[in-house]
This record gives structure tokens, sequence and C-alpha cells, in this order.
């Protein structure tokens, strides 16, 4: 992972952006071509054929521009006879700063529009202000066409880096672009003289404009790459945080344990589990959106990471719908992280094909209860104490908690198992220091 | 004597239990500092552990915990993982407002836990190495004096967290660039102070890659910035705890004694 990735997420803001900044171009230069095509309205009648034949290239090289970004534009293009090469090309050269067929195009089209107004073979008899507002739209058509080309994505490709040659002619584009407009919008002809002075001096300095654009774009692009490293960065952060605060205090306790001069098994068994019960709590809370948090978490949560956990997809193992609804507190929550997987753990080892779990809060004093029904072998009340088993400990556990496990033998054969503790509600006058008994 | 684990894990709460239940000590857990807000009977408890990060149960750290046991006159011990580098500031705090008995880390053995309850229940305090660490030097200045000035230097803490930029920090706090400037130079000595004395692992390398710059004060703002993000991206959590704040407001404007 690169220290630096600022400008792999340059480029990739300026990827999203672009498709979103090509889209709307191509709307404003089609409103702007549909100008163009409105004061034909205003031209004899046997200049029509001639306009209507020079602006057709534009329109079909917007056409091209809108099969650029539009999902499914280039399949139809490549669907039409004899443009599977078009297709191929306009396919290879999306997201890269190159000149392409749809850009040559519209450049074309471009100045065949603004030939309508002015330049050497103007059509002449037309009321000047419709010559200066076609020509305005023209260069306006052209110059937005041309600033998708000074913010193309492909100008900051990470992976396919513009040519230094191409990087020379990024920034000699507005003045190339301001040089041809002088050369095109002088006084040719008596009706380009018509062209007020000011418009022209105006059109032809526009695209100078183009150089305060990319800047401007440039900055956002580093300040938006900028805030998603910082953002990144604070986020592994907090996840470290998470991480150590379920995961690794999990695995320090049972290091404790391990360690003891005279380790017990039975705490380590349940241990492990309920440490695997945490790492796929940890990726629920980041992939899956569990939550927990002050107010504890949720049945159907923790019996999704218990059943990962324990890897227990051969056996049919259901929580009941009620007790998924059911939220307990963090205290509870925590014990029913050691209860469940040691219950459900024990039921597969008893030889379990269907296991059945209800969880349920209530009672005065109030109880969480959490009941295993599984069709495995079945138990004795000598397998509570067996030390092959964690229920020893977890008897134990529960006991200090003014609780017990009880089972009992089902009638269509195995076990219920069910363990009950005094519910905690944490938080509140009510919550665990308002129980008796605390 | 009656214990109560301020701890976010119910297990720090058995291993206390177990350490100490064969000594006659009962040991009670709640799971998050905010419960203590609610317990009426705080004063019944002659001690407490306290763990100083509850990541995924409560916003609030351990220094709220420790101002409310502080209050109901109960003494503390620290309990938490003082190996990791975002826990440093929290027990800097904690041993420099508080004076906690001891520092006991979580990978204490029971026969430690009960090494140290034995020496308080003796009316001694326990000397540990790993709290010696942490108490402020007598005399001397704290190291946490240094790191915050004044009760205006969290949120600028907290934006460098955020940013990496002057601009953008100097406009998170409402304030000029210039004393942007002047706070990463006043602080970048303490910084590295703190990561040396404490043998911190900051990134290996700057969160934002290599240093940028030319002229002499954009160098040496271009230095200084990388070291003063990571370790604020580090501690982020203590710079954003309202308790922190609190501590800091009283520290600069002690309550009053009314003459008699």
């Amino acid at each position: 992972m690169p220290v630096d990735d600022v400008p792999q997420g340059i480029f990739n803001t300026a990827l999203n952006a672009g498709g979103r900044l090509w889209l709307a171009g191509c709307w404003i230069r089609a409103a702007l071509l549909a100008g163009m095509w409105i004061t034909l309205a205003w031209m004899p009648a046997d200049a029509l054929p001639r306009a209507a034949a020079q602006l057709l290239v534009a329109t079909a090289a917007l056409l091209l521009a809108f099969a650029h970004i539009i999902p499914g534009g280039l399949d139809v293009i490549a669907r039409l006879p004899g443009t599977g090469p078009l297709a191929r090309h306009m396919s290879d050269t999306s997201g890269r700063a190159t000149v392409d067929v749809p850009g040559l195009s519209e450049g074309l089209g471009a100045f065949l529009a603004a030939s309508l107004y002015v330049g050497w073979f103007p059509i002449s008899e037309m009321p000047v202000d419709v010559r200066s507002a076609g020509l305005t739209l023209a260069i306006s058509y052209t110059w937005e066409a041309v600033l998708q080309a000074v913010i193309d994505p492909g100008w900051y490709s990470f992976s396919h880096p513009a040519g230094k040659g191409m990087r020379i002619f990024r920034y000699a584009i507005p003045l190339i672009f301001a040089g041809i407009l002088t050369f095109v919008l002088l006084p040719w002809t008596t009706v380009d003289a018509q062209v007020p002075l000011p418009l022209r001096i105006v059109l032809s300095a526009s695209p100078l404009a183009y150089y305060l654009a990319w800047a401007a774009f440039d900055v956002m692009l580093k300040a938006s790459a900028t805030s998603l490293r910082n953002s990144r960065n604070l986020w592994r952060w907090e996840t470290w945080g998470h991480a150590h605060g379920s995961v690794k205090n999990t695995l320090v306790f049972l290091k404790q344990y391990v360690e003891d001069p005279e380790p017990d098994l039975e705490e380590i068994r349940s241990l492990v589990r309920n440490a695997l019960v945490v790492v796929n709590e940890f990726k629920g809370q980041l992939i899956g959106g569990h939550v927990q948090n002050a107010t504890g978490g949720s049945v159907s949560e923790l019996w999704d990471s218990v059943q990962q956990a324990l890897g227990s997809r051969h056996v049919r193992c259901v929580l009941d719908g009620e007790s998924a609804e059911v939220r307990l507190s963090v205290t509870d929550y925590q014990i029913a992280q050691r209860v469940l997987p040691d219950l459900v753990s024990n039921a597969i080892k008893a030889g379990a094909s269907s296991v059945d779990a209800r969880c349920s809060v209530g009672g005065q004093p109030e109880e969480v209860s959490v009941e295993i029904a599984d069709n495995g072998a079945g138990m004795t009340t000598e397998d509570l104490s067996d030390p092959r088993t964690s229920l020893r400990m977890l008897r134990a556990r529960l006991t200090e908690r003014n609780g017990d496990l009880r089972h009992v033998p089902n009638e269509t054969g195995g076990t219920t198992v069910t363990a009950r503790w005094r519910a905690s509600r944490g938080l509140g006058p009510a919550g665990l220091y308002g129980a008796p008994g605390y | 004597m009656n214990i109560i684990v301020v701890d976010d894990h119910v297990a720090a709460e058995e291993i206390v239990r177990g350490a100490l239940a064969s000594e006659g000590h009962s040991v009670r857990g709640i799971r998050t500092p905010d419960e203590l807000e609610h317990i009426g009977d705080l004063e019944k408890y002659a001690l407490a552990f306290v763990d100083l990060r509850f990541h995924t149960w409560s916003e609030n750290s351990g220094l709220l915990a420790l101002r409310l046991l502080d209050e109901a006159g109960v003494p503390a011990l620290i309990y938490s993982a003082d190996e990791e580098d975002n826990r440093l500031l929290f027990l800097l705090a904690a041993f420099q407002f508080y004076e906690p008995l001891a520092l006991v880390p979580k990978s204490a053995s029971s026969a430690d836990i009960r090494a140290i309850i034995c020496t308080i229940g003796s009316g001694a305090r326990p000397d540990t190495a790993a709290a010696r660490r942490y108490k402020p030097p007598r005399p001397g200045v704290p190291l946490l004096n240094r790191l915050i000035v004044r009760l205006g230097d969290l949120p600028l803490w907290q934006a460098i967290a955020e940013h990496t930029d002057r601009f953008a920090i100097a406009e998170a706090v409402q304030m000029s660039r210039s004393k942007v400037d002047d706070f990463l130079a006043e602080h970048f000595d303490i910084v590295g102070e703190i990561e040396e004395t404490f043998g911190l692992r900051t990134p290996p390398q700057p969160l934002y890659g290599a240093p940028q710059g030319r002229t002499n004060a954009a160098r040496s703002y271009a230095h200084r910035m990388p070291p003063l993000h990571s370790f604020a991206v580090v501690h982020r959590d203590f710079f954003q705890d309202p308790e922190v704040e609190k501590l800091i407001e009283q520290r600069d404007n002690p309550p009053t004694r009314r003459r008699r």
C-alpha cells in the first residue's frame, strides 16, 4: 500500500468528476448547437442546405461524444454497420489524454459551424445580431468542447501518464486556440466586419480563461484526494482502536489463562471460541454494519457471529424470530458471547444435526435466558461436570451471577440446555445497580 | 474490601475476581464509565480498577471514570494495556490530574494483582515501574502541560489530526496561517521528546508522503507537519475527549477558595 496515494486519489477523483463533467458538457453543447440550428430561421432559403450540412457535422460529433459517456453508448455504435473500428477506437481512447476521432470531429464540426457566420465563406444575408449570436454560440460550443480536453481525466492517469509532448501540448492548448480564434475572427470580408470588434476581441481571448479553470480544477482534485487520504488514515487508526478493544484484549486475556502455571483447558477452550466469535463480530462491524454501542448488542448479530465462528454450516442452526429482536445490555451481551458458542459447540459435539436457539429477557427480578435445543445424543448430569467440556466453568460463572445451567432431555431425543443469569441493564438507575442482588 | 472494575470486558472483571476472591474481596464490574454516574452508593467501594479506553461500548474514556471516582473519594488503579501508543496521553493525564494508586497492565498475572492489592491493603502505595514512567516530574513541568499549553491548543490538535494542510487547519480553527505555523514550531520539540521518552512507534514514514517545499519557511512547515499530523492522528481520541477539555480548563482556571 503506497504511503502517498494522493496521485492515485487525484486520478480516481478526476475520473469520477470527469464522467459527470463530460455528460454536463455534452448537454451544454447540445443546447448551444440547438441555438445554432435556430439561427437557420434567419438565413435565406438557398443557404439552408449548406448551413444544415455544416451543422450536421457538429451534430454527429456531439452524438459520438454522448456515446462515449452514456451506458451502452459504445455498444450502439458497435452495432451499426461498418462502425466496429470506430467503436474499438473510442473504447481504447476512453480515459486517456490523447487525440481521438470524436474530438477531431467536434473540432471540425465547430469550425464548420463558426464558418457559417464569419471567415472566408460566411452566409452573407443574415441580420447582424443573429450573426453575432450565432458566432457567440459557435465559439462557446468550441470553448466548452476544448475545456473538456483541457481537464480530461487522462491527464491525471496514474497507470498511463501522458507523454512529455502531450503535457507540453496541454499548456499550449489555450494559446493555440486563442491564436486560431484571433486568426479566424479577423475581418476577412465585409460580412465579418459587421460583427462588433469588442465581441471579436472577447471571443478571441476567451481561451485564456482555461488556465483559470484548469488551476481551479487541479486545486479541487488535490484537496479532494488529500481529504480522502486523511479520512482513510484516521479510519485506519479508528479501526485499529476497535480491533484492539475487541480482538486484542480478548487474546490478551486468553494468553493469561494459557500462561497460568496450571492452565484450565476448559476455560481456554471457551476463551478460544469466544475469541473466534469476537473476530467474526469485528468483521460484522466493519463490513456488515453490525451495531454495538453503549446500549448493548443484538442477539441476531451475535448469533450470526457464533455460527461463523463455529463453522456450523453443515448443522441446521436456527434462532427463533422473537429472540432475533432481543437486544442485550453490554454485560449481558458479553456473557451471551461466551454462553452461546459453548452451548452450540457442545450440541454439535454431541452429534446434533439440528440446533434451535432462543434468547429472552424477563421476569422479576429480570433474568436473561439462553436455551439451546438439539437432536444430539443427549447428555447426563455428569456431563455438566465433564472436564472435557467447558460447561463446568460456564455453570460456575453463571452461579456467580445468580444464575445456573440446566438440561432436560427432549421427548424426541437430544437435549435442551438452558443458561440463566441475573440481567444487568447497564446504563440508567434501573440498570445494574438498580437490580436486587447488586 | 469492595472493589469495582470499570472495564468494557467482562473477562477483565472475571480475572480480577478470580485473583482476589480467595482473599475475601468482593468484586463487581461495570462495562462503561457512564454507568458510574448511576451508582447511588459509589462510596461503599474501597477501590476501583479503571480501564482507559472503551472503544466499542462507550464514547467516553477512563478519565470520566477517574473524575467520578475522585469526586466520590474512591481510590483508583489504572487497569490498561499501557504498551499501546494511543494510551499514552490518557495515562499522562490520569497520573497528572488524579494520581491513581498504580498502573496494572492488562497482562498482569493473578499473582501480580494480588500483590498490588495486598500492598494497598497494608496501607502502602504500590510503586510499580510501569506507573513511574507516567508520573509528572517533581519538580518540573509535566509533559502534558507542554503539549497542551492552553485550552485553545485542543482545537488545533483536533484540526491537525484531520488535515495536513495549514490552510485547512487555519480555516478549521479560524486562525491565521502564521499562528498555525507558530503552533507547529512551538510543539514540534515536545512531540519529539514524548515519542523518544516513551519509545513510541509512530508510523515509519509520515502518513502523507515526503515533505516538500522550497523556501526556508515552507521547508520548516513542511518538515514539522508530517510528524505532528501523525502524532495527532494516533492521539485523536484524547484530543477530542471532553474530559480532557474539562481538565485543561480546570488546570488553567483553578477554582478559587474563599477566605474565611
